[in-house]
């Protein structure tokens, strides 16, 4: 029995593909060359690999991944539900498959055409009946149908219950593409926006203006996972797993959980903090940068508070002043993020934590990063981890 | 790589049910292994489904199902 | 890091709702009365349970079941892909994350209405585009479009290669039948069949008749995982975890690996076998009973062969004369099985199990020390030994 996962495991390689509007090939296609792209970063082989972990939501099957890249046995196979909550949930698998003796390996991976094909700013509609069909049921004939308009119920009564302005969603918005512009990767490459453009963006859901949206992207991403032991030996610097949790909180629903006493609030956030500070050992005052979700501007606040960054009410003031910037406090997405890197099921966001670990980043901070928060979406099940260096 | 369209019986099944509309019943449906080496699945036509053997030699025949649509079916190579 | 997650974790209460025809409720509601009898049987609140899993086919969120229950907070939750070999596999997931200290007390469900609502026997039409899609749609096209019709396909050759006559397959029903028409909560309760029965039964797919096939039914069952240590304090006596594991071995399609130079054995079983000696220091000689996954007669044959209870192309033979029985050499699906117990995907036999541990089996054979349980075939399976507290 193990009483803590910290430093047991390590990302050992990542891959991604392209980022676009039209990836012109199939999400296995995607899935398949981001898989191998991790796998050859690893300096590892498709037979060194015997786990596979993906989305409840990928179309891909990974015994199907598994026979395009060569990977002859899978001893773990697993799906992680809940759409963005469950990137960490990925990592939270492989670390508990390598770390209880089941597998050598593990490879997590992602990958979709969510702008050419399915959109989810397309609402909800048909598909089987399940829970969640049940719960969205009752907003649905409203037209309450997409994460936009989910997620601005809730930012609408932070706001009016801190008395936010919109000004820390637009510095949100803003340094984010600052990243993005700087990075051949994003969609944003090269496309900065101002305060100015912000304002002028046109309603997507009030509270939420489109650059307070991610974007919809091609494009797959994939990690591999190890033993720490075993990591020592292969080329990348290691990205160890300090920390890894999932969290679903009280009366929990995905994405509409309006029926809780407060909704200014996330309680899995908390739950997923807890569990990492806990398992680590550190603090938010040890983070040195995070890749913090970001579907919308507005769940970084959420986030910033439950991990304890600053006080419940306050993420709108802090985050205010560069706070998130590339020399700021806390460095964030910079990748740009969801919002303009790509959206990739926040498995983008875990490579891009994986290259502030190596130094490797194209917006590397000239600080020292000993620890990196990577987190997973909002108003869901979710989850998060602490990534840290070798000592 | 193109194919001869000859191969053999690797291993068959003979449907009863369900039945689905548009198939006839009992319907063989068979895994046939090519010259070339691989394998393909298919019906078996023109036997009779107490007839089918085990590594018995048929051959390609493309029949039309309806107007939109032609499926490589097998038959049996005439001895 | 753990070596093993031998004896670290056992279950600790299971419960099932009636199984039938027609349940007459949701999905969800039966997952709910499942899970709160598991957790009752194990003696715990419900505010000890901190993680779920359940299938990727199962339309009750672990979030729903946790809502309706009352749980409030959930460290651990996942889903098994492929159906029918998830089973064992959420046995799997609860060990690994009790084992390495995610979380304390997990339980695990599957809950459907498998007859009244969505059949899995109509075939496969519809949905998105997936990758298990584009490879059954080489094959629908033909009317090769069922479980039955896929598993038809292995059962023939095998049969072919190894001259196995349909006497092994009517024993295993006959056998299986036996076992239910003894258990209360079988389908087949009270129905015994013989060997004109099986004989005169109508074909479904050729080689497999109507008594070859399981029963597709309503209900659900779950089951809780903790720690063996914490184990000891609870009122059941607890099934420990010998070993556990999944399969997908090379060429792995869901249920149509047609490709595969040798169609009469399934290698995915030889690895969840390997794996759970392995783990467990066991082997076939120290298994006293079995739950083999039989949502068909035939799948029998490949597990025991793949689990080293007889060579190679011999399960056949093996079965012959009451091994299978209560009393035999390897008394197997002793509730009855998928075949007539319920077809719960698997989920039923993890219960069956545990009762063989606990002593408590309708069908109980002398001295059921180690039970081996496994789930699925032509998918990618999985499968676990449990055994008794020293």
């Amino acid at each position: 029995m193990l009483t803590s996962i910290k430093d047991e495991c390590a990302i050992v390689g990542i891959g991604q593909t392209e980022i676009s509007k039209l990836s012109g090939r199939s999400e296995l296609q995607l899935a398949a060359e981001s898989v191998k792209a991790a796998i050859d970063d690893a300096g590892l082989k498709p037979g060194d690999i015997d786990g596979m972990t993906g989305f409840t939501l990928d179309h891909v099957d990974e015994i199907e991944v598994a026979r395009n890249v060569g990977i002859p046995e899978l001893r773990l196979l697993s799906r992680m539900p809940h759409g963005g909550g469950a990137p960490m949930s990925l990592i939270h698998q492989a670390v508990m498959a390598v770390a209880s003796g089941m597998c050598k390996a593990v490879v997590g991976y992602r990958a979709m055409n969510g702008r050419s094909g399915a959109r989810y700013s397309s609402g909800v509609a048909e598909g089987p009946e399940t829970t969640d069909r049940i719960s969205w049921g009752w907003y649905m004939p409203y037209g309450l149908l997409t994460p936009a308009c989910w997620v601005a119920m809730h930012t609408q009564r932070y706001m009016y219950q801190y008395g936010a302005s919109d000004e820390g969603l637009a510095e949100i918005a803003v340094t984010q593409r600052k990243f993005a512009a700087n990075n051949p990767r994003a969609l944003y490459y090269q496309r900065p926006i101002t305060v100015e453009d912000y304002y002028n963006s046109p309603w997507i859901v009030e509270p939420l203006r489109l650059y307070d949206c991610c974007i919809e992207t091609d494009g797959g991403a994939a990690f591999v996972i190890t033993s720490t032991e075993r990591a020592k030996d292969l080329p990348q610097a290691p990205a160890l797993i300090r920390a890894v949790a999932q969290g679903s909180g009280f009366d929990q629903e995905v994405m509409t959980s309006f029926y809780r006493d407060d909704i200014t609030f996330l309680p899995e956030y908390d739950l997923v903090a807890r569990q990492c500070y806990a398992q680590s050992g550190l603090g938010p005052d040890d983070l040195d940068a995070a890749i913090i979700y970001d579907a919308f501007t507005s769940i970084l606040l959420f986030q910033l508070e439950s991990f304890g960054f600053c006080k419940r009410g306050e993420a709108h003031e802090w985050v205010k002043g560069g706070t998130l910037d590339i020399d700021g406090r806390l460095p964030c997405n910079t990748n740009g993020g969801q919002l303009s890197e790509g959206y990739v099921h926040g498995l983008n966001g875990l490579a891009e934590g994986v290259r502030l670990i190596r130094g490797a980043s194209v917006n590397q901070p000239s600080k020292n990063l000993d620890h990196v928060l990577v987190t997973s979406g909002a108003s869901m099940p979710t989850s998060a981890a602490i990534l840290g260096k070798l000592d | 790589m193109a194919s001869s369209g000859k191969g053999s019986v690797y291993s068959f099944v003979v449907v009863h049910r369900p039945p689905f509309p548009g198939y006839d019943y009992p319907l063989v449906v068979a895994i046939i292994e090519l010259e070339e080496g691989t394998r393909i699945i298919s019906n078996l036509i023109g036997i009779e489904p107490e007839k089918v053997e085990m590594g018995m030699p048929v051959e390609l025949s493309i029949e039309k199902v309806d107007d939109e649509l032609k499926l490589p079916l097998f038959r049996p190579v005439a001895a | 890091m753990l070596t093993s997650i031998k004896d670290e974790c056992a279950i600790v209460g299971i419960g099932q709702t009636e199984f039938s025809k027609s349940s007459g409720r949701s999905e969800l509601q039966l997952a709910l009365e499942c899970v709160k009898a598991a957790i009752e049987d194990a003696g715990l609140a419900l505010s000890d349970i901190d993680g779920m899993v359940t299938l990727t086919i199962d339309g009750s969120d672990e979030i729903a079941v946790a809502r309706g229950l009352g749980i409030s907070e959930l460290k651990f939750f996942s889903r098994i892909p492929h159906g029918i070999g998830g089973a064992v596999s959420l046995v799997h997931q609860a060990v690994m994350a009790i084992s390495t200290g995610m979380c304390k007390a997990v339980a695990g469900y599957r809950a459907m209405n498998g007859s009244s609502g969505m059949q899995f026997k109509p075939g496969i039409a519809g949905g998105p585009l997936s990758t298990d899609q584009i490879h059954w749609s080489w094959y629908t096209p033909y009317g090769l479009s069922s479980a039955a019709g896929w598993t038809a396909m292995f059962t023939q050759r095998y049969m072919h290669e190894y001259g196995a006559s349909p006497e092994s397959l009517a024993e295993i029903a006959i056998t299986t039948r036996k076992h239910a028409a003894n258990n209360p909560d079988a389908l087949a309760y009270g129905k015994t069949i013989d060997a004109d029965d099986y004989y005169s039964s109508p074909w479904i797919v050729e080689p497999l008749r109507l008594y070859d096939c399981c029963m597709e039914a309503d209900g659900g069952c779950a089951f809780v995982i903790t720690s063996a240590e914490r184990a000891k304090d609870l009122p059941q006596r607890p099934a420990l975890v010998r070993g556990v594991a999944q399969g997908a071995a090379y060429d792995q399609e869901v249920m149509t690996s047609f490709y595969r130079k040798d169609l009469t054995r399934m290698p995915e079983y030889d690895m969840v076998a390997d794996q759970c000696y392995e783990q467990s220091g066991l082997g076939a000689g120290d298994l006293d009973a079995a739950i083999l996954y039989d949502a068909f007669t035939s799948a029998v044959l490949f597990q025991l062969e793949s689990f080293g209870f007889c060579g190679r192309g011999e399960a056949h033979d093996f079965v012959k004369g009451g091994t299978l029985g209560a009393g035999g050499k390897l008394p197997c699906n002793t509730n009855g099985g998928q075949l007539a117990e319920a077809h719960l995907q698997g989920i039923n036999s993890i219960n069956e199990a545990v009762r063989l541990i606990r002593g408590v089996s309708v069908n109980q054979p002398a001295g059921s020390d180690h039970v081996l349980v496994t789930s699925g075939m032509g998918v990618p399976p999985s499968a676990m030994i449990l055994g008794k507290a020293v």
